[in-house]
């Protein structure tokens, strides 16, 4: 049952406390590339982990079902992977490759012991396994992109809104195609992202510090995130594959600020370019999914606006009805 | 020589003594536990929920299989299985039911079945209480059925046999969301009316 209210406090407690971390430590001592990624992932998790507390937001271990698997071991992996493979000394290949082990094996342990492993249609388990390495090669390469993006632009904190808006997106269009708690996931790491983005992106203006500093671990981790969120949506929710797919390569479209009649704008006017040309797809998919919405489940919407699934009748009613208790 | 043939045929008559009557034990164990198969046709399993704690809201699963054996004389061998298919739900309101469908409910992609096993089975008055392993939503609670009936009847050739049982269960003992039961209620009612034939 969708609560906006909660919702909204929910944002704006992991934003706040996400943000608040990498101010404290940014305040306290400058701090080089390598530690500023170490800052945004702590913040992170943080941010992420007081928003599910607030959200009341529930999950099984040993994890059950996929949500709870990417809670509780995709979420804190690819916190962990960020952390080392951001290192300088990292070699981009090693880099790369790991990224690349780990959206494959992020894949598959979202869909462990569901039908599509325990119950295949004949000849069919080699498809989705090769469903499975094509979602891992688009969330590589949409990874990539992105990290190549930003260090050539020198510029994290517009791609990571575009990422927080497609998350966000994602989250709104599997909560209305029926599965709530999956769509309500991406609230708390919307929010978090964003506010680490923003104080990340102060830190780095006010930085005396002569390296390039690029916290590219926010990239990786909103990438991932958003795959999480839209894959579970797709393959236990009624997320369309068009859906997820449109959401999921709709940030690469900050490149279009690469063009060279964007380029060279102002840096403003880049940011501008980005998040419009990154919004068109999500906003039209947004629209088909309330429109899917509509369709779907007005059966379940009484006329006199008492919804089955999403209100519940005051205690007044109740009592004058005289609600016999179960036996 | 004569000792030693004496002392061979001694030893089979004894082996085959052991064999016959372990195999006849086992061949009365065998007579004496009728099998029966889940007849879909004339079975059903239904629940019921609160619905705004108003009212309740019906509903049935369409794909239903299993098997029992019931031993007549030694009724503590007698078994009884059961599975759902949670895709099959069915409240007669198709939206509803691909709702239901969801990982806020039933989670059918990663929960396909709801299974019952019984592991005691003790007789009654009118019928059996069997213990079992009921698991759903990948949780797996113990719990005890009245199954009343258990009276055979010989049609066209073919024994059947009948049994009903109705149980509460609470959701949140099954790892569904407590945030997510709302309206719904969290006890549900599960009535399940089940007709077996003999293999």
């Amino acid at each position: 049952m969708p609560e906006p209210l909660l919702y909204a406090k929910t944002f704006v407690i992991a934003m706040v406390a996400s943000a608040l971390f990498v101010l404290a430590i940014t305040k306290l001592r400058v701090v080089s590339a390598f530690r500023l990624n170490l800052v945004c992932i702590i913040a992170i998790a943080i941010g992420v982990g007081i928003g599910f507390i607030a959200m009341r937001l529930q999950w099984q271990w040993p994890a059950a079902s996929a949500l709870d698997r990417f809670l509780t071991l995709v979420l804190p992996a690819v916190l962990v992977i960020e952390s080392i493979t951001n290192h300088q000394r990292v070699p981009d290949r090693i880099k790369w490759g790991v990224r690349f082990c780990f959206a494959l094996a992020a894949a598959r342990i979202l869909i462990h012991q569901s039908v599509y492993l325990t119950d295949p249609d004949d000849g069919k388990r080699w498809q989705f396994d090769c469903i499975l390495l094509l979602c891992a090669g688009m969330v590589t390469a949409v990874w990539w992109s992105l990290g190549r993006l930003s260090r050539r632009s020198q510029d994290t904190v517009s791609i990571s809104l575009a990422l927080c808006m497609s998350i966000q997106s994602a989250g709104v269009s599997v909560m209305l195609a029926g599965y709530i708690k999956g769509g309500a996931v991406a609230i708390p790491l919307t929010a978090a992202i964003l506010g680490t983005a923003l104080t990340a992106g102060y830190a780095i203006r006010r930085s005396q510090d002569k390296l390039p500093l690029y916290p590219d671990a926010t990239i990786g981790i909103s990438v991932v995130s958003l795959f999480s969120v839209l894959f579970i949506g797709h393959f236990f929710g009624r997320l369309s594959a068009a859906d997820a797919m449109t959401l999921m390569i709709a940030p690469t479209l900050c490149w279009i600020s690469e063009v060279p009649v964007f380029r060279n704008g102002s840096k403003w006017g880049v940011v501008i370019v980005r998040l419009v040309f990154v919004a068109t797809p999500l906003m039209v998919v947004l629209l088909a999914s309330k429109r899917e919405f509509d369709r779907n489940y007005a059966p379940l919407v009484e006329k006199r606006g008492v919804n089955i699934f999403f209100e519940q009748t005051t205690p007044a009613y109740c009592t004058a009805l005289k609600c016999s208790p179960l036996p | 020589m004569i000792q030693s043939l004496f002392s061979h045929h001694l030893f089979a008559c004894a082996l085959t003594l052991i064999l016959a009557v372990s195999f006849s034990g086992n061949t009365t164990r065998c007579s004496a536990a009728d099998e029966y198969d889940y007849d879909l046709v004339h079975s059903s399993v239904s629940f019921k929920a609160r619905h705004l704690d108003i009212s309740w809201i019906h509903g049935r699963f369409n794909d239903v299989s299993g098997k029992f054996s019931i031993d007549r004389e030694t009724p503590a061998n007698s078994t009884f299985a059961l599975t759902i298919k949670t895709d099959s739900v069915d409240t007669a309101n198709a939206a509803r039911d691909e709702h239901l469908r969801q990982p806020d409910y039933f989670d059918t992609k990663q929960f396909p079945t709801i299974t019952f096993r019984s592991t005691s089975v003790k007789p009654i008055d009118g019928g059996y209480e069997v213990q079992g392993d009921f698991t759903m939503h990948g949780t797996t609670n113990e719990i005890t059925l009245v199954l009343m009936g258990g009276k055979e009847h010989d049609i066209m050739g073919k024994k059947r046999v009948a049994f009903s049982t109705e149980l509460s269960l609470k959701r949140s003992d099954y790892g569904f969301d407590k945030n997510a039961i709302g309206p719904i209620g969290d006890k549900a009612l599960v009535m399940i009316d089940c007709e077996g034939v003999k293999k």
